[in-house]
């Protein structure tokens, strides 16, 4: 199935100049239906308000963190299945090992480029 | 006990004051090192007129102790810390946050110039709108940079803070012993003169001229 590029897109920093590169990197990739938070707690409000189709989220971010967020997200009933990419400055293995286990759908290291946001995207959610 | 070595009833209680307070320091963990050496001199004066060879040793090994003490208070003090806390640190740390408001800044004026260019590109025939895209979009990527940088440099700030509470403790510590030297050594630091004064770098939001103050001085 095509992908909508109207689907609704969570991006969720708390860097609004990350947020603001996200959001235009994605409108460049088609996707215009973005909204944005700017932390984890913010993001789950919001998730819980109205339906979404992806997850881009930070992971450092404070009071709730993006790791956090992705737990709450895979504990909950409604949202459980949520495509949910973690982009984060945490290049540790065992920041991924920990995301991984925590049910992350695909995990992107800063600096990133829009070729490697797509290719996640891609795999998370389908080609488009 | 001999008429020479006996104490003084009042030596005595004197003297079990002294350790009745040493031993309630120690047991409430109040004991700094910078009392040490005050407590080494203050047990000395008990020793008496003939003392016997382990009293000797002891006070002699109590008198060198103290040395060491009084020379490391003497060698932190000459560090500074003092300045280290109120001058230097605060100092890096706003430069630090200037320099990640500045890069913060300047990001959000490109990407402001970013936006403006992306209208224009729907403006022009798909091709030329594509070569325009293509060349912002690897602006938005270089972007990047900016918010790897402020996490790298947010670390430093993190680093220095860290620091500084060490340095309070030793202020704390030695304060008086600092103050002394200070008062004793007064900076020798030399002033920049001439044309190597005005070599200051960059000044922090604030602190120096603005252009209009400039302009106000040349009209």
């Amino acid at each position: 199935m095509a992908v909508d590029p109207n689907m609704p897109i969570l991006i969720v920093d708390d860097y609004k100049t990350m947020l603001r590169i996200i959001r235009n990197l994605l409108r460049q990739l088609n996707f215009t239906n973005i909204e944005e938070a700017t932390d984890g707690s913010m993001a789950l409000r919001k998730l819980r308000e109205a339906p979404f189709s992806l997850v881009i989220s930070d992971w450092n971010m404070e009071p709730m963190t993006g790791l956090q967020l992705l737990k709450e997200v895979r504990a909950d009933a409604k949202l459980k299945d949520m495509p949910f990419i973690m982009i984060t400055a945490e290049a540790k293995t065992e920041n991924v090992v920990m995301a991984k286990k925590a049910g992350v759908s695909n995990y992107i290291v800063k600096p990133f480029n829009a070729e490697t946001l797509k290719g996640k995207m891609k795999t998370v959610i389908g080609d488009f | 006990m001999s008429r020479d070595t006996a104490m003084s009833k009042a030596t005595k209680d004197e003297l079990r004051q002294l350790l009745n307070d040493l031993q309630a320091r120690l047991d409430g963990d109040d004991l700094k090192v910078e009392q040490l050496s005050d407590l080494m001199d203050q047990l000395s004066r008990f020793m008496g007129d003939k003392p016997t060879d382990d009293q000797k040793r002891l006070f002699g090994e109590l008198d060198e102790l103290s040395g060491i003490i009084r020379k490391m208070k003497s060698e932190i003090a000459s560090l500074r810390p003092d300045d280290i806390k109120a001058e230097y640190i605060p100092n890096a740390t706003d430069e630090l946050d200037a320099i990640v408001d500045a890069t913060a800044g300047a990001t959000h004026e490109i990407l402001d110039a970013m936006d403006t260019l992306e209208e224009f590109a729907s403006t022009l025939p798909p091709e030329q709108a594509e070569i325009v895209t293509s060349a912002t979009m690897r602006v938005y990527e270089a972007c990047n940079f900016q918010d790897i940088t402020g996490q790298r440099t947010t670390k430093v700030i993190k680093a220095l803070k860290s620091i500084e509470e060490r340095v309070e403790g030793l202020v704390t510590a030695f304060g008086d012993e600092i103050a002394k030297y200070a008062a004793a050594n007064p900076r020798k630091k030399k002033e920049p003169e001439g044309e190597e004064a005005l070599l200051n770098g960059p000044q922090l939001e604030g602190k120096g001229v603005t252009q209009a103050d400039i302009d106000a001085m040349f009209n």
